[in-house]
């Protein structure tokens, strides 16, 4: 049970007056000695006075005990230690060594003077020792603990021999400890017995829980009583009252006081034990709602405790396997797995993924935590085993991994497929390239070699006739080049980057002009269009629908095509040419299809359906309006349009262009 | 200086290769005009010491097609330098590529109508035949 933090410093606290204290005493008693105030030397009169020097290792003791230094401690307890033991040298040797009286005369001693008692040297010696050791570690704190509760009997004998008037069984040597004296040894036995609270005497009392408790309850009244008591005692026989009834007070008080702390011991005892009790109850609660299967397993593998989870979970009743071997595992696996009870035992909590047998044969999967079970004195008793059942998420995870892999298996079969469709493709149209134009190179050659060879005989319908297959020829030419280049636009990569439409409209509309440097055309181009797209493919795009725009305009009074925003990522090229009929407007983009007969306009309906071709590419939109006569409007935009804000960000992105 | 060693037509279709000669006698191109239908006559026509002041290849050939002529031709010392101008209904950019890489020194798309044809023909001859000074390949008149 950890130290409670309360106790440890109140015993901190009882340590620090505890040397404060006998510091005050000592340097009362300095004082005495100072002005040559007798009563102050002895406190008590009649009694031996506290020697000079004695006074003098008292208040050194005292200050290193506060101090808490190492230093001061090792230099004020090897002083206090060598006064002692030169004084008990002296007793020893039966002779005085001037030292006793070497800075102020004991007038008042009749023998010794000067000197401390015997009793209270060897006391000094352990207080000495004591307080040099118990800033040391281990074996040196052990042993100044030892010399601590040494010191503390030596000085309570003679303290209790006082109180109870019964001294003479305690004086050595004709000299008496003297009272004040004795009074600061037990405060610095208490000081240095509670300066470590590690080890010993200050272990025991901070210890928490229900131990350390009753031993403080009960520890201050087994010192005190007998102290107060006796000298209580002591001072009624003194006031006149007989022996008889002074022992029978002493006596009565003691039962009374002695049955009080026991009392008051077994009370907190109770309430102590009754909180263990309902942690426990609160424990085994727990343990019954877990939706956690708990289990516990002694090391020879029998079933301690089975709980309602472990019933549901493995389909075994906690009556069928208490006090039975575990029906998880096989008696061979439970060998197996021995080994992992040392790990256990030693303090390790294992946790692994397993597959356990369920009561119906079935099997589940369990993550398990194993840790010991220890019992009160903390020795390894069995295993706690916590299982949860992950079979249902290992299903769906494995589900899961077969999906996706059906999955990436599909799309690699679609990706071939796309391949090989997209390399069939090509192969078409290299094929169209080169064996669909050799018959029309053919047709128009022979055709011209028929007119030039044989042009004499030929009627004027013939020539005619042939200049119609010659046209035919050049057109289909045209077309399959056409066919070709849409095809091409098709198979090309797509590289999105920011597209200055502006900049391209200008560079398209200069061709335009230098093909028909004749025509008039007023080609508004609003400045700071762009795009995200494929610069090659948007530059096909504005090339087509600008030629359609130049090409149906061409007749308007005053030619006129503008290239604006429309919605946000909307580009708009409009002119005020002949328009188109609306009622085909769904036909427009269809390949081949062609809303103007060919006599009237030149073209073979290819472009605009490269143009949608393009934007389907970009994802994307593209769409004509019109009515007859008033002109032509086509719109499209490249990818899904995005709102206002994102525009914002975007075109910030691009450098502020909008 | 006018060559006058043959030319040598690598073309697997026989309008073309009427339509081809009538252009060059159209020009008043007078060298000979040998005729290989695939890729294997032609080099073989080479190899059995046919040295053409022009070579005009189409690329779609039977059995062997003309960039693998163009590579036999390449890895030879001799058929190396002996002009060879692709002459093709393709125009597929990795074709022009290829063929360049393989040590074409031309390449020509026909056009579908003749009259244009006929010009091709005689740019062609004009500048193999005449403006270009021609490499010296033994067994060459």
């Amino acid at each position: 049970v950890p130290a409670n933090p309360a106790v440890t410093a109140a015993l901190q606290r009882t340590r620090t007056f505890a040397a404060a204290g006998a510091m005050l005493l000592a340097l009362t008693v300095l004082v005495g000695w100072g002005i040559g105030n007798v009563d102050l030397q002895r406190f008590v009169p009649g009694q031996s006075t506290m020697k000079l020097y004695q006074a003098g290792a008292v208040v050194l003791l005292a200050a290193a005990l506060l101090l808490r230094n190492p230093a001061a401690s090792a230099a004020c307890g090897a002083l206090a230690a060598g006064l002692g033991l030169v004084t008990l040298a002296e007793y020893a040797l039966g002779a005085g060594s001037g030292f006793d009286e070497l800075v102020l005369q004991d007038t008042f001693s009749a023998s010794h003077p000067g000197r401390m008692a015997p009793n209270s040297a060897a006391a000094l010696v352990l207080l000495g020792l004591a307080v040099l050791l118990q800033t040391g570690s281990g074996r040196a704190a052990r042993v100044a603990n030892a010399c601590g509760v040494g010191a503390l009997a030596v000085s309570l004998l003679e303290l209790v021999g006082f109180t109870s008037g019964a001294r003479e069984l305690f004086g050595v040597a004709h000299a008496y400890m003297a009272v004040p004296a004795a009074v600061c040894f037990v405060l610095l036995a208490v000081a240095v017995l509670l300066s470590r609270l590690d080890i010993g005497v200050g272990r025991a009392l901070s210890r928490g829980g229900a131990e350390g408790t009753v031993l403080r309850l009960t520890l201050a009244p087994a010192f005190l009583l007998p102290l107060a008591l006796g000298y209580v005692r002591t001072l009624i026989v003194d006031l006149g009252v007989s022996q008889n009834v002074a022992d029978w007070l002493y006596s009565l008080s003691g039962v009374v006081i002695l049955t009080a702390c026991a009392v008051f011991a077994a009370r907190y005892l109770g309430r102590a034990s009754e909180v263990v009790a309902a942690t426990t109850e609160r424990l085994r609660t727990l343990v019954a709602l877990s939706p956690l299967a708990i289990v516990t397993v002694e090391p020879g593998g029998n079933v301690m405790s089975w709980n309602a989870a472990a019933e549901q979970l493995f389909g075994y009743t906690a009556a069928e396997v208490v006090g039975k071997r575990t029906p998880l595992i096989s008696e061979a696996e439970f060998e197996s797995r021995k080994k992992y009870f040392d790990v256990i035992a030693g303090g390790a909590t294992v946790q692994e993924e397993a597959v356990r047998r369920r009561k119906d044969g079935k099997e589940v999967i369990v993550e398990m935590a194993l840790s010991p079970v220890r019992d009160a004195a903390g020795a390894f008793v069995g295993v706690w085993a916590v299982y949860n059942d992950v079979t249902e998420r290992r299903r769906i995870e494995a589900e899961l991994v077969r999906l996706n892999d059906e999955l990436e298996q599909r799309v690699a079969e679609q990706t071939a497929e796309l391949l090989a469709a997209n390399s069939e493709l090509r192969a078409f149209s290299y094929s169209v390239s080169h064996d669909l134009r050799a018959p029309l190179r053919a047709l128009d050659g022979f055709a011209t070699a028929l007119e030039e060879d044989y042009g004499e005989a030929l009627d004027e319908t013939a020539h005619d006739y042939l200049s119609r297959i010659r046209g035919a020829a050049r057109r289909m030419g045209g077309l399959i080049d056409d066919v070709l280049h849409m095809a091409k636009v098709t198979r090309m990569d797509l590289i999105r980057e920011p597209v200055d439409v502006t900049a391209l409209a200008h560079d398209v509309a200069s061709e335009l002009r230098a093909a028909a440097p004749e025509a008039h055309v007023d080609l508004q181009i609003d400045d700071g269009l762009a795009v995200q797209g494929d610069a090659a493919l948007v530059r096909i795009v504005l090339q087509n629908l600008l030629e359609n725009a130049w090409k149906f305009s061409a007749a308007a009074k005053r030619p006129r095509i503008e290239v604006r925003a429309g919605e946000p990522g909307e580009i708009v090229v409009a002119d005020n040419g002949v328009g188109f009929d609306a009622t085909y407007s769904d036909k427009l983009f269809t390949p081949f299809q062609r809303l103007h007969a060919a006599s009237e306009f030149s073209g073979n309906g290819v472009g605009l359906a490269t143009v949608q071709n393009v934007v389907n590419r970009h994802g994307g939109t593209v769409r004509g309006e019109s009515a007859p006569g008033g002109g032509a409007t086509f719109t499209f935009t490249l990818g899904p349009t995005v709102s206002d804000d994102e525009s914002t960000v975007q075109s910030n992105a691009k450098g502020g262009r909008t | 200086m006018s060559d006058t060693s043959p030319i040598l037509l690598v073309e697997d279709n026989p309008d073309d290769v009427a339509l081809t000669q009538r252009a060059f006698a159209r020009n008043n191109i007078q060298n000979e005009i040998v005729v290989a239908r695939d890729g294997e006559e032609a080099l073989r026509l080479l190899e059995d010491g046919l040295v053409p002041s022009l070579i005009l290849l189409d690329l779609k050939l039977p059995k062997l097609g003309g960039l693998e002529v163009l590579d036999r031709m390449h890895a030879d010392q001799r058929l190396r330098l002996i002009p060879t101008v692709v002459l093709t209904s393709s125009r597929e950019e990795e074709d022009v590529v290829e063929a360049y890489g393989l040590g074409a020194n031309s390449y020509i798309r026909k056009p579908v109508d003749f009259g244009g044809f006929v010009d091709t023909v005689r740019h062609v001859g004009l500048y193999w035949l005449i403006v270009n000074e021609a490499p010296p390949i033994e067994g060459r008149p």
